[in-house]
């Protein structure tokens, strides 16, 4: 884990499933003086660039052979880095193109090296690419016009994402970035998008969010082995249990490695007030999330994502808050019951009344509480 | 709890049969036992578990002048199930025979492989197509030979359609997030169209005519790992 340059406000991990294996590269969390906060992550494609070829000393230590994919994370990190770096203070337009030429240059110079698309005979074929790797990279800075906002430039390509985190909104984790795929999130379709020695095409859109957002870059390691509202769980509750930001760095990186079946890695950006606000935030959601954090996801009753009776609902509500306090298993539905006319989500009661306020589709993004607009 | 990634997974082996493919056929049939078991351990290997895999085998020659020229097996499921003499006894009977000439039947083989009754169980899914051959193949359109009757309505007329189904049309069971074809051939027709066209494929060329001498287990083995 790394605090980062402006580690006040900044925070990564990366993690291997396999040690000296790992094939996300190095992430970024990185200010830039006259620039805003960098995030960004990098995932190597495993299956695509299986390929075992010659390491480059240049960016690691590991001897003897490694795949492509090991090689194309981090070589993408360390040149967008240095792009980023050379940009100049205000210079955001030309970034695109300058990581897009950079990345494809350096990743086509691995493929030159003698051996470098491995060994004879060499295999062919649409599934295999030459140093394949995704990229998700945010660019955060604040607006200039003093109105407590920060734009956020995305730039991406492939299954890595980039999140808004903002505790008080009415969905507090957001995906800022739609998967390269066909299903264009989750599921198991291939990635149609990356960087590879054949070069890169980013996918980029602009945001603007409250100044207190937090801004978080993963590879799909940390998401895809969790549903969103255990992902979204586990970093609010985290944050109420952790001592410090080192602490809740730590804490998100070892419970996500523990269910990930993948490498991972992350990369955020705070936020306005840094750590000790977004934890000050999350306190009011993390007492609404409590009491229900039990209820299987798989019911057909779970409060957040669908409610159907609520009459049941009560009854798990009531179940899952007695459990919460010894900790235990999961509640199981008593029935199932569906309705055609299934609200969307709901708001927990905040107290020990039996009234329920449903919030359906239409209500759950109103203009004013929208997280911001695509550009 | 890791959670890990659970498959399942279905291999269709094509495989050339005619008489200079003993090289690669005396290789399955002295893996065909193991190959279950390493395949589950490779990918144990990348924290990926084997929830169901089933094999199934369809064996070619050539239509034009082979009176055996294709033999078509079931799906057999070898995991979790400890009994692999179906499967063993099918791979046991592959006799390379006949051939001489090029081209082969094995669009043909290939057709038929499509049409497979692929899962649609469990979490993820791999269909995976793997195709053994040193020889080119007839074209679709040149209609060589006569086509036995359990097998005429699953062949299509021409290479358009066989690609059409590839890329995912409904008379095919196959999924394209789930399909991969492993081709082990020649740089010749239709491999050196197939192999760097559709979609999900791997391709490794060998030289026509040796019977795949040079392709070792270990490496069909690795090739079908990465490509799940």
């Amino acid at each position: 884990m790394s605090l980062a340059a402006g580690h006040e406000t900044l925070a990564s991990f990366v993690t291997e499933k396999r040690l000296g294996q790992g094939e996300d590269g190095d992430p970024i969390a990185c200010r830039y003086p006259d620039l805003g906060d960098a995030v960004a992550v990098f995932d190597g494609m495993g299956g695509a660039g299986a390929t075992q070829v010659p390491v480059d000393s240049s960016y690691t230590t590991k001897e003897g052979k490694c795949s492509m994919a090991y090689l194309a994370s981090r070589v993408t990190s360390t040149t967008i880095q240095k792009v980023i770096g050379q940009l100049g203070s205000t210079n955001l337009e030309s970034l695109k193109l300058r990581i897009e030429e950079a990345v494809k240059a350096e990743l086509a110079k691995l493929a030159e090296r003698p051996e470098g698309k491995g060994p004879e005979p060499r295999l062919r074929g649409t599934l295999l690419h030459d140093y394949p790797t995704t990229v998700a990279l945010a660019i955060v800075r604040s607006t200039l016009h003093g109105d407590n906002q920060r734009e956020v430039k995305v730039y991406w390509a492939g299954d890595s994402r980039i999140y808004a985190f903002d505790p008080e909104r009415i969905i507090p984790l957001q995906v800022l970035t739609r998967d390269h795929t066909e299903t264009g999130g989750g599921g198991d379709a291939p990635v149609e998008r990356y960087a590879s020695a054949a070069g890169l095409d980013l996918d980029e859109l602009v945001y603007l969010l409250p100044s207190t957002s937090a801004v978080i870059a993963m590879s799909d390691g940390c998401y895809a082995y969790l549903t969103p509202f255990k992902l979204m769980l586990l970093l609010v509750r985290s944050l109420q249990f952790s001592r410090d930001q080192n602490d809740w760095v730590e804490s998100v990186k070892n419970e996500i490695a523990v269910v990930a079946g993948d490498d991972t890695s992350f990369a955020i950006s705070f936020g306005e007030g840094g750590y000790e606000a977004l934890k000050r935030r999350t306190k009011t959601l993390y007492q609404k999330l409590e009491p229900v954090m039990f209820i299987p996801e798989t019911s057909e009753t779970n409060p957040f994502i669908l409610v159907h009776d609520k009459n049941q609902y009560q009854e798990l509500f009531e179940e899952s808050r007695r459990r919460c306090l010894t900790k235990s298993e999961e509640v199981s539905p008593s029935s199932e019951s569906l309705s055609d006319d299934t609200p969307v989500l709901a708001e927990l009661p905040p107290d020990d009344s039996a009234t329920l306020t449903v919030v359906t589709s239409k209500d759950v993004l109103t203009k004013d509480d929208s997280m911001g607009s695509g550009a | 709890m890791s959670q890990g990634l659970k498959y399942h997974i279905d291999i269709v082996f094509c495989i050339d049969v005619t008489g200079s493919m003993t090289p690669v056929i005396d290789v399955v049939k002295n893996k065909v036992r193991s190959f279950p078991h390493d395949l589950r351990d490779a990918l144990a290997k990348k924290d990926r578990s084997v929830n169901k895999l089933r094999i199934r085998t369809v064996a070619f020659r050539d239509f034009a002048n082979d009176p055996e020229a294709m033999r078509a097996s079931d799906f057999f499921e070898v995991e979790p199930s400890t009994d692999l003499s179906k499967f063993e006894s099918f791979i046991n009977s592959l006799s390379p025979s006949g051939g001489g000439d090029e081209p082969e039947s094995a669009l043909e083989a290939l057709a038929v492989a499509q049409k497979s009754d692929w899962t649609h169980e469990g979490d993820k899914q791999r269909h995976i197509i793997v195709m053994f051959t040193d020889a080119s193949a007839h074209k679709l359109e040149s209609r060589v030979g006569e086509i036995s009757a359990e097998f005429k309505d699953q062949i299509p007329g021409n290479l358009d359609e066989l690609t059409d189904r590839w890329e995912g049309n409904q008379s095919v069971r196959l999924t394209k997030s789930a399909r991969r074809l492993l081709i082990f051939g020649p740089d010749a027709y239709p491999w050196n169209v197939i192999g760097d066209a559709w979609g999900q494929t791997v391709w490794l060329p060998s030289q026509a005519g040796k019977g795949l001498e040079d392709v070792e287990y270990a490496t069909i083995l690795d090739t079908i790992v990465n490509s799940i």
